[in-house]
């Protein structure tokens, strides 16, 4: 840090018009695009880069751009407080809670889940997954999904805690994979 | 490891998001408390994770990327170091006619004839994006930046290169610099470290109300300091002192009322309307005025005008006397 900064240093003191009174302070005429063209003309630079080996393909942070948090989450809103949670964590939404999904009323705080969950209890279960379940590798067991339905809550799928998107298994594969038994927390 | 600090707990929600890659679409929610660590349950190996820390704004409701870390099976470890001679500021950032160094560092590279390519190089670029004329970057949209060099890191250790200053005044926005793995049969090629800095226009101003040469005789006309583009973190001012322009940064007078101090986070325009000044012109003869502005980088001449002062008073009549 220190020799980035004396280099920094020594590059503002080779300045154009640029004088350093004796107090340490630099002095100097505000820059203009004239100044300024004139400089580059008489001491032209080279991009720093070119010491290293120039490549050529597609820019990484586009064609895998981090997605917007708001836009890979659903929302659930009650008494107050919103939390979020992945895409596709959401299992079931029963009829008389779908007002209270991806409707953020302004103005109610953000919270983690851990927090929101533990004072909306009565009404959110939460379904235990393994990652291959949530992959989409094995699907979850049919009978605990039903079981689960009966209760009549919103149902989020977790691991270990977590909130964690579920993809649905594909279709093409053997009726014979043998189901994992998730857990349900009510 | 990802870090959250107090003040944005205090007003905002952070969330940390684990990404399975390659992307399959399961992304996981770490909960976390606004400060602490936890492990994941989810696995890394073999194919990788990318963990992103977002804060959540509640009003109006906004998400905001902070950090992104990659873990996969090739521990390279990379950092991108930007310094300028702003240091008074959490966000790096310059001005246009200032140079900024950046300085990267990479470990666990590996030399080895059958290591994987991917395990023996990374990939460094470097985005320029314009905020446009008078923008302030709200709302930028990233992805639409300009990739404006990328090239093959494949040595451990530290590099230092330097950025010299624009040939455009007035440029405002800001340069990324990151470095990315290698794409592989395992992973695309994911971000390991990238840094930011802002560049904000030189300012400019003018002094309008007195003109060179003209002449004070009585009290001290009204004028009016018209100043663009301040610097976030900076002073304005204007100064006094007897003869002609010097160059050699004399510390005058102030004058009365000239002075502005802004501390903002992006550059600011201000209006000023100067009179009774009489005050700093104490002798009669050459005077000059410099309109000035204070920054971490020193000081700006904006404007100057010389004047003259003549405050001597001249009786036109005769004097008799009679008996």
């Amino acid at each position: 840090m220190k020799t980035a900064f004396l280099i920094l240093s020594i590059l503002a003191s080779q300045l154009y018009g640029e004088v350093v009174r004796e107090d340490g302070v630099r002095f100097r005429d505000a820059a203009t695009d004239e100044s300024l063209a004139k400089e580059y003309r008489e001491t032209p630079r080279e991009d720093p880069m070119k010491k290293f080996e120039a490549i050529k393909g597609e820019d990484p942070s586009v064609v895998n751009k981090v997605g917007n948090l708001l836009e890979n989450s659903e929302l659930i809103t009650f008494n107050g407080q919103t939390t979020l949670v992945p895409k596709n964590a959401i299992i079931k939404i029963p009829e008389k809670f779908a007002g209270r999904i991806n409707k953020h009323i302004e103005g109610a705080k953000i919270v983690g889940w851990l927090d929101f969950l533990s004072t909306n209890r009565g009404w959110i279960t939460t379904i235990e997954v393994t990652l291959a379940q949530a992959k989409g590798e094995v699907p979850v067991s049919p009978d605990l999904m039903e079981t689960a339905s009966k209760s009549g809550n919103l149902l989020v799928a977790v691991l270990q805690g977590g909130p964690i998107s579920v993809i649905p298994p594909k279709v093409e594969e053997s009726p014979a994979t043998p189901t994992q038994t998730p857990q349900v927390k009510p | 490891m990802l870090m959250i600090t107090g003040a944005q707990a205090q007003t905002y929600t952070n969330f940390i998001r684990q990404v399975q890659l390659p992307s399959s679409g399961v992304q996981f929610d770490v909960s976390v408390p606004a400060a602490g660590q936890q492990q994941s349950p989810l696995e890394i190996n073999p194919t990788g994770a990318r963990f992103e820390l977002h804060t959540v704004r509640t009003s109006p409701l906004q998400s905001f990327l902070l950090d992104t870390r990659y873990v996969g099976s090739y521990f390279t470890v990379a950092e991108v170091l930007i310094t300028t001679e702003d240091v008074n500021s959490n966000v790096p950032r310059t001005r246009a006619d200032r140079p900024f160094t950046v300085r990267i560092t990479t470990d666990g590279l590996r030399q080895g004839a059958t290591d994987p390519e991917a395990a023996k190089s990374v990939n460094f670029y470097r985005h320029t994006q314009s905020y446009g004329v008078g923008g302030v970057g709200d709302g930028l949209d990233r992805t639409q930046a300009t990739l404006t060099s990328q090239v093959k890191i494949n040595q451990n250790g530290i590099q230092t290169l330097i950025y010299p200053k624009k040939t455009i005044a007035k440029y405002r926005g800001e340069e990324r610099f990151s470095i990315f793995s290698l794409a592989d049969f395992q992973a695309p090629a994911s971000q390991l470290a990238s840094q930011t800095v802002q560049i904000w226009p030189v300012a400019d101003g003018t002094i309008s109300g007195i003109t060179t040469g003209q002449t004070i005789e009585f009290s001290t006309p009204t004028i009016t300091l018209a100043i663009n583009d301040i610097y976030p973190d900076a002073r304005v001012y204007a100064q006094v002192y007897q003869g002609p322009k010097r160059d050699d940064g004399f510390v005058g007078t102030v004058v009365p009322g000239s002075a502005v101090a802004v501390n903002e986070s992006v550059p600011q325009n201000r209006l000023l309307t100067v009179s009774n000044w009489d005050s700093v012109l104490t002798a009669n003869g050459a005077w000059t005025m410099e309109l000035l502005t204070v920054t971490p980088f020193g000081i700006d001449r904006l404007a100057w005008v010389s004047f003259n002062v003549d405050r001597t008073i001249t009786f036109n009549g005769s004097v008799t006397t009679s008996e």
